[in-house]
């Protein structure tokens, strides 16, 4: 335990080379003081607990826990040390999409064990930047990994990182990677590919963190031997949780092409250094999570729910589960919503009389109010006790024509997927559909339903688009087919406002029609009412062939539905963007 | 200046000039005449310029391009003022040029000696070590292990072999994620 006071003379010491630190970088940066902490128990409600320095993307800060400084004997090292959390705010990862660009890579390389992407993206990252201020600006980073090292802290790959320092600063063995007995061939030889990568990369950094990621792999791969080396290297780790509290960051669903293809093994590529690659694609990416159809959703182009939720969680630990899937549909959406209405208003005016005016010689002579110029006087003198009249107009701008409103419900039994885990076609059509429609003014009825068993719907028929996505990316799967009892009550009896019906099911809804309702109203009855209470049109979407069951089909013709048929699931986006066209692009 | 110091012998060997890396061609017309380039270099080092009887392999057409303009470099580096007229390393540099450079080219492209920091110190460690030099603030122990650490040859067969062993893990995993798969898309049809 260190009394305050040598702290507090530290803090000023730390303070005093905080305008040097930034100058290491770029002598224009602006960048807040960073958060000094004189005790554990301060560091700890920042946030900060295994290292004695973080950064936060979120609010661009730098937390340092002076306490843990002084009992780690690194007080000398303030210009490095700052100069290196600064550098995680300016140079890499720097902001918060390239983190979650860089961690989206790592993860590729990482299959089976991407929850150990944050630790790998912080070390890659300090590599990075203790190169640049060791090499380039002959700061002391070696002293600082010198001061840091203890016997206790090694493991394989605590020596790895250190043997790759004394690859890429010259050092002699064991300088830095002191405890020998860790040494191997193997460590060596990885150890001076990782320093190649780190140079090679300092320029375009995002594009190594995939070669960076599977050459740690083999050290990270065994549970009790990660363990162990975390434990070790949490000192280390000042950029794990940068993204903390993070808003959402778009952009991450589709898929990252590019960074498959940077997921190389350069040990491979080293041994096959001399072979001549005349096409460079020939390289092997490993691919490893790579699906051989390119990816989930429309164009296969986007990642998987489940992998996208995991991600985000790495970005922000704090992310709620929920908003990332509202997050996930929406962005998909997004590309095939209707443009934002226009409103284009035809002035339909007319004339109101507003009052008289004297009508002088060179008026018109038909704008002369005789009757009124004869009230005046009766004598009639041009330009004195001539009158004319004078009109102003009056203009309606509004649009009568107002969307109509829309229920939509999902069949959510057990035949469907559950949309966090497995990307569902349901649920981008229906937000399609339904954020469509909320662009264009309409309000929305969202209903999962999976009956018998469970339903869940929005209160009524609602504007926020929140509570609309959190409806129809829930998941029940229960029961067998969309329970058409739901739609008695929002059409059991006439609503104010008309509404257009879109029920997405499949074949079991005709055993649903045909099931005992145990009252005098049958389901098709119901069906019938509703869709003529609703004032619009109803659209029942079936996940079926054309022509199975035709009489039944027939038979919901007859009452008004229409009958899209989907083969494939890939047909309700088709369905969904024609829908939203037709109904709610109108200008 | 220190005498055979690395970090000197680097910086120089890595201004090796461009006509270096031209192919080897004995008829002098549009590469390098190894031959020559090497007997003056024997003749700068042992600075007797009078003597043609230098030891040079038997097996000349054994040797790739590769090899023959990794040798062209190191004349360069051999013109290095440490080693100008320094006979005792005449009959080291047989070993050096036409073995341990040998074994090295079959894993190094010769401009990575110039152009990677690594290669470049791996071939005058090599150099010094064939020649029984230490290098200048080291002892023995420390260059045999920089060297080690260093070495292509080396590098290439630990390499292999954990890129083998990590290879022979992800196929298992991909073969135990496959099957996985098949199952949940087992699952998913009996639905």
């Amino acid at each position: 335990m260190h009394n305050q006071s040598e702290i507090a003379a530290i803090l000023v010491l730390w303070k005093s080379h905080w305008q040097q630190a930034k100058l290491e970088w770029n002598p224009l940066l602006r960048l807040q003081e960073p958060i000094w902490c004189l005790s554990k128990q301060d560091a700890w409600k920042e946030g900060l607990t295994g290292s004695f320095a973080m950064i936060r993307l979120t609010d661009h800060r730098i937390v340092i826990n002076l306490e843990e400084i002084t009992e780690r004997g690194i007080t000398d090292y303030a210009i490095e040390v700052l100069a290196h959390e600064i550098g995680h705010h300016i140079f890499a990862p720097a902001n918060l999409y390239d983190n979650a660009i860089l961690l989206n890579r790592i993860r590729f390389a990482l299959p089976g064990i991407e929850d150990r992407a944050p630790m790998v993206s912080n070390l890659y990252t300090d590599f990075l930047i203790n190169d640049k201020l060791q090499r380039t600006n002959k700061l002391r980073m070696a002293e600082v990994y010198k001061a840091i090292n203890s016997e206790d802290n090694f493991t394989e790959l605590w020596t790895l990182m250190m043997r790759t320092y004394e690859y890429l600063w010259r050092l002699n063995r064991g300088e830095l990677a002191t405890n020998l007995s860790f040494h191997s061939k193997k460590i060596d030889a990885d150890a001076s590919l990782l320093a190649s990568l780190v140079r090679s990369y300092s320029k375009g950094w995002i594009h190594g963190g995939g070669r960076f990621a599977v050459m740690l792999y083999p050290y990270l791969m065994d549970d009790k031997k990660f363990e162990e080396a975390r434990k070790k290297i949490l000192i280390l780790l000042d950029a794990e949780d940068a993204g903390k509290g993070a808003m959402d960051i778009s952009g991450m669903t589709e898929l990252d092409l590019e960074g498959y293809d940077e997921v190389i093994d350069m040990r491979k590529e080293a041994i096959t250094s001399k072979e001549d690659h005349h096409d460079k694609k020939d390289r092997d990416s490993l691919g490893i999570e790579k699906n051989p159809a390119g990816g989930h959703g429309p164009r296969n182009g986007y990642m998987g729910p489940g992998n996208y939720i995991d991600l985000m969680k790495q970005v922000n630990p704090k992310a709620d589960e929920q908003r990332l899937v509202n997050a996930y549909y929406k962005e998909i959406a997004l590309p095939h919503l209707i443009d934002f209405p226009v409103e284009i208003s035809e002035n339909k005016s007319m004339d109101l009389p507003e009052g008289l005016e004297t009508w002088d010689i060179g008026d018109a002579i038909e704008e002369v109010d005789w009757l009124q110029s004869a009230i005046l006087s009766p004598t009639i003198i041009p330009g004195l006790t001539t009158q004319k009249r004078t009109y102003g107009s009056d203009s309606d701008n509004s649009i009568s024509e107002s969307p109509l409103n829309i229920y939509l419900g999902i069949d959510c039994s057990g035949s469907m997927g559950n949309p966090r885990h497995n990307f569902s076609w349901p649920i981008l059509a229906a937000t399609i559909i339904g954020l469509s429609a909320l662009r264009a003014g309409a309000s929305v009825m969202g209903c999962l339903s999976g009956e018998p068993g469970d339903y869940l719907e929005t209160d009524g028929f609602i504007t926020d688009e929140t509570d609309l996505l959190t409806t129809l990316t829930s998941y029940l799967g229960t029961g067998y087919a969309y329970g058409i009892e739901r739609l008695r009550k929002p059409f059991g009896v006439k609503p104010n406002k008309k509404s257009h019906i879109v029920i997405v099911t499949d074949n079991d809804i005709f055993s649903m029609l045909d099931s005992d309702t145990h009252t005098d109203q049958t389901h098709w009855e119901l069906a019938e009412i509703a869709l003529k209470n609703a004032g619009g049109h109803g659209t029942m979407v079936l996940h079926s062939p054309p022509d199975y069951n035709k009489d039944l089909v027939m038979r919901l013709q007859k009452m008004g539905w229409n009958i899209y048929y989907v083969t494939n699931e890939t047909e309700l986006l088709k369905f969904a963007a024609e829908f939203s066209q037709q109904n709610y692009a109108y200008v | 200046m220190s005498k055979y110091d690395v970090f000197e012998l680097v910086t120089h060997l890595r201004k090796c000039p461009e006509a270096y890396l031209q192919s080897s061609d004995f008829f002098s017309t549009e590469g390098v005449n190894s031959i020559a380039l090497v007997q003056d270099t024997y003749r700068l080092v042992t600075n007797d310029f009078l003597r043609n009887d230098f030891n040079i392999s038997s097996n000349l057409g054994t040797i790739d391009d590769n090899h023959w303009r990794a040798i062209h470099i190191s004349t360069w580096l051999l013109s290095n003022p440490d080693f100008i007229n320094n006979p005792v390393i005449e009959d080291k540099l047989y070993s050096f040029w036409f073995i341990e450079l040998h074994k090295a080219s079959a894993y190094v492209k010769c401009n990575e000696w110039i152009n990677d920091d690594e290669r470049a110190e791996e071939m005058v460690r090599l150099l010094l070590y064939c020649c029984e030099i230490i290098p200048f603030g080291e002892n023995q122990d420390e260059a045999a292990d920089k060297l080690s650490s260093l070495s292509s040859v080396e590098r290439h067969k630990v390499l292999k072999q954990s890129y083998e062993a990590h290879e022979r893990i992800m196929k298992i995993k991909r073969e135990m994620e496959e099957q996985k798969a098949r199952e949940a898309a087992n699952t998913y049809g009996r639905e």
